[in-house]
């Protein structure tokens, strides 16, 4: 066990640690853009379509210069995104067709390119393959700072658009209106995504990158509602998810890295699928069963109401109750604590909040089968079913406005008496 | 107030996607008054609005606003898109939208003062939303979301008003208090221009309407363009003289003008 945590005392592991949790971190923020702007598919061209500016700085340089290798990924990224646009404008191909063409087509030029390097016999040619897996192990700390200095620009240019970016992704027309110089956001936008991707491209490589690009931010989304804070958990979730790629590669220096930070950040997917407030499917759960729960308090109340109708009495055998399909013990203790029901010996009593209640949800059922027969011309044997729901449903506003809208009136379709306060 | 018209459109033509969808409209919008914008739907009122604000390149003809080139107004001017062109699901409480209208297009690095926060309140104050400034703004309704996009333009403190179709989806509050705000915004000496579709509103609404269906068929005080005849022209249906050059022009890849006589 010893010699595998070793590298905690390193200094080197430190440096590497932080570092992609950084790079990882400034490549979620603009990647929150590109997601809100919907060009989640073009952080995934660009990711690809750099390989070649990789390969041919690598063989321009001669030997693994992450400068050179990096300004060649920059300028060929930059090629990649102008390529595309140009073949949406001229052409009537659609934006996604002409990004895989472009996506594919340079992948495809760059693994020649890169099949060169590796037959080429340049010194640390062998290792060029990092490029497209990530290998955070094998980041010096001159590498780091190339990148980190890349990194720090980015966020810096990304400060100094915030707020133009911002209105130009939720309004484009209105900031265009304004004077915006929306061609020149899009412009700076797109080579920070394609910065960011180099930034990212030995610690995760080209391949996962995208997933660096819009996971965190997709993630970010179910927990925030709005930008800023959906930008820094964005960061934070890239930045845990690098540190725990970064922790695997030194565990294991033959795992590339970028899988263990995409497989961290599904993850993060999963939870937040499940938990996150108001979109998370327990959430969801929960107000589903919460609804069942009223539906059911409802109804009973609902049926001692007609009781009362039937045989103007406020008390109920248990026994009769228990005929009931929705009779629990649960459900009538429940029905006491709101004050509607009380168990005097083997009877219960409704109380006035009860009856209250009852003549309301009664009130409220007849009033939408009135509706249905009178404003949607359905057939009074056919407004029953929809009323046994709605009756749950209809708030106090909405009752009023049905009483507007009805003229206030005595009875429901099968002439049952519609229910009031006196 | 001074007499010169707050929009001067001069022969604009417009086309989308080469079919040209607004022929030779010429007309002027007086300052300080509601005025309509008010056609059948395809009759290319929202993109006259679009050719006002500089959003799209006229084939010919020019738009002048307060005497001048738009680029030289642009702080005056504010517009207000349909409300269904943005994703209001997008990250933003209601306050980070009418703060918005405090952006600055020249400036990098953009701050947010206390001076636009309490301008930014006074515009919510304004529409009556401002107990909703921490609402997410998908959580509101329509009406509800209309009136935060009107804040937010009256962020913007500028002297013209453009806003497209800002009824349309509304409920009877909301309405009320747009209507309530117009008023007020005109007696203050506002101009504003609104694209609207239903004429039975469009009557009490405005001082002064464009009748637009492709052409211009009247411009003018609302009594004077609101006549039987004016109204059965602009609703009677299009002119098929001139939906037929239409498609001849997009299909010819004809120009609109000759070369050298764009403007006119």
């Amino acid at each position: 066990m010893g010699s595998i945590w070793s590298y905690f005392n390193e200094p080197n592991f430190w440096w590497v640690l932080m570092g992609t949790a950084f790079l990882s971190a400034v490549a979620s923020l603009v990647g929150t853009f590109t997601y809100l702007q919907r060009k989640s598919l073009m952080g995934d061209a660009i990711a690809h379509g750099i390989l070649p500016g990789i390969a041919g700085g690598f063989l321009l340089a001669g030997e693994k210069n992450t400068l050179i290798i990096m300004i060649g990924a920059i300028l060929w990224g930059i090629l990649t995104v102008a390529s595309i646009q140009w073949i949406t404008k001229r052409t009537k191909l659609q934006p996604s067709s002409a990004m895989a063409i472009v996506l594919s087509s340079y992948f495809g030029l760059g693994m020649m390119l890169l099949t060169v390097v590796q037959s080429s016999g340049l010194p640390d040619a062998s290792g060029v393959n990092a490029f497209l897996f990530g290998q955070a192990a094998s980041i010096l700390p001159e590498d780091l700072r190339v990148y980190s200095i890349f990194a720090v620009v980015v966020i810096v240019s990304l400060a100094a658009i915030y707020r133009p970016l911002t209105l130009l992704t939720f309004d484009r027309a209105s900031a265009e209106s304004r004077g915006f110089r929306v061609d020149q956001l899009d412009g700076v936008l797109s080579v920070l995504v394609v910065t960011a991707t180099a930034i990212g491209i030995q610690s995760i490589g080209l391949i996962l990158m995208a997933a660096l690009l819009i996971t965190p931010a997709a993630i970010a989304r179910m927990w925030n509602t709005r930008l800023i804070g959906m930008l820094i958990t964005s960061g934070i979730v890239a930045a845990i998810a690098a540190a725990g790629g970064t922790i695997i590669s030194f565990s294991a220096p033959s795992m590339p890295t970028g899988p263990w930070i995409v497989v961290v950040l599904f993850a993060f997917t999963v939870v937040s699928v499940a938990l996150s407030p108001h979109r998370g499917l327990i959430h969801r759960l929960r107000r589903r069963q919460n609804n069942q729960r009223i539906i059911r308090k409802e109804n009973l109340i609902k049926r001692l109401y007609h009781h009362w109708e039937s045989n103007q009495s406020t008390t109920v055998d248990d026994e009769l109750l228990r005929e009931s399909p929705e009779y629990s013990s649960d459900l009538l203790r429940r029905c006491a604590r709101e004050g509607w029901l009380k168990k005097q010996g083997g009877q219960w009593e409704i109380l006035p909040a009860g009856m209250r209640e009852g003549r309301r949800i009664t009130r409220a059922h007849r009033l939408w089968e009135l509706y249905l027969s009178k404003k949607l011309r359905l057939k009074d044997d056919h407004v029953h079913p929809s009323a046994e729901i709605m009756e749950h449903l209809i708030s106090e506003d909405i009752e009023e406005e049905l009483l507007r809208t009805l003229g206030y009136p005595e009875s429901d379709p099968h002439q049952r008496n519609i229910p009031y306060e006196s | 107030m001074s007499n010169t018209p707050a929009i001067d459109i001069h022969n604009l033509t417009a086309s989308y996607e080469r079919k040209p969808v607004l022929w030779e409209i010429d007309c002027q919008f007086p300052q300080g008054k509601l005025v309509g914008i008010v056609g059948p739907n395809g009759s290319g009122k929202t993109t006259l609005l679009k050719n006002i604000m500089g959003l799209m390149k006229p084939d010919s003809g020019y738009v002048r606003i307060f005497g001048d080139k738009l680029n030289s107004v642009r702080h005056r001017v504010s517009y207000v898109p349909q409300r269904e062109t943005v994703d209001w699901d997008f990250p933003a409480d209601v306050m980070d939208v009418v703060l918005m209208g405090r952006y600055n297009p020249k400036k990098l690095f953009n701050r947010i003062t206390q001076e636009d926060r309490d301008i930014a309140v006074e515009a919510l104050k304004r529409v009556n939303m401002l107990e909703f400034s921490r609402r997410h703004i998908s959580q509101l309704s329509g009406g509800q979301q209309q009136r935060v996009f009107i804040a937010r333009s009256l962020a913007q403190q500028a002297d013209l008003y453009l806003m497209d179709e800002p009824f349309v989806g509304v409920d009877a509050a909301s309405e009320d208090a747009i209507l309530s705000l117009l008023t007020e915004m005109k007696n203050s000496g506002k101009t504003v221009v609104i694209v609207h579709h239903d004429l039975q509103t469009a009557f009490e609404y405005f001082d002064h309407i464009a009748l637009l269906n492709t052409r211009l068929v009247a411009c003018g005080p609302t009594e004077e363009v609101f006549t039987s005849d004016l109204l059965q022209e602009a609703y009677g249906g299009r002119l098929t003289v001139l939906s037929r050059i239409g498609e001849l022009i997009a299909k010819k890849d004809f120009p609109i003008r000759e070369k050298g006589q764009e403007n006119n």
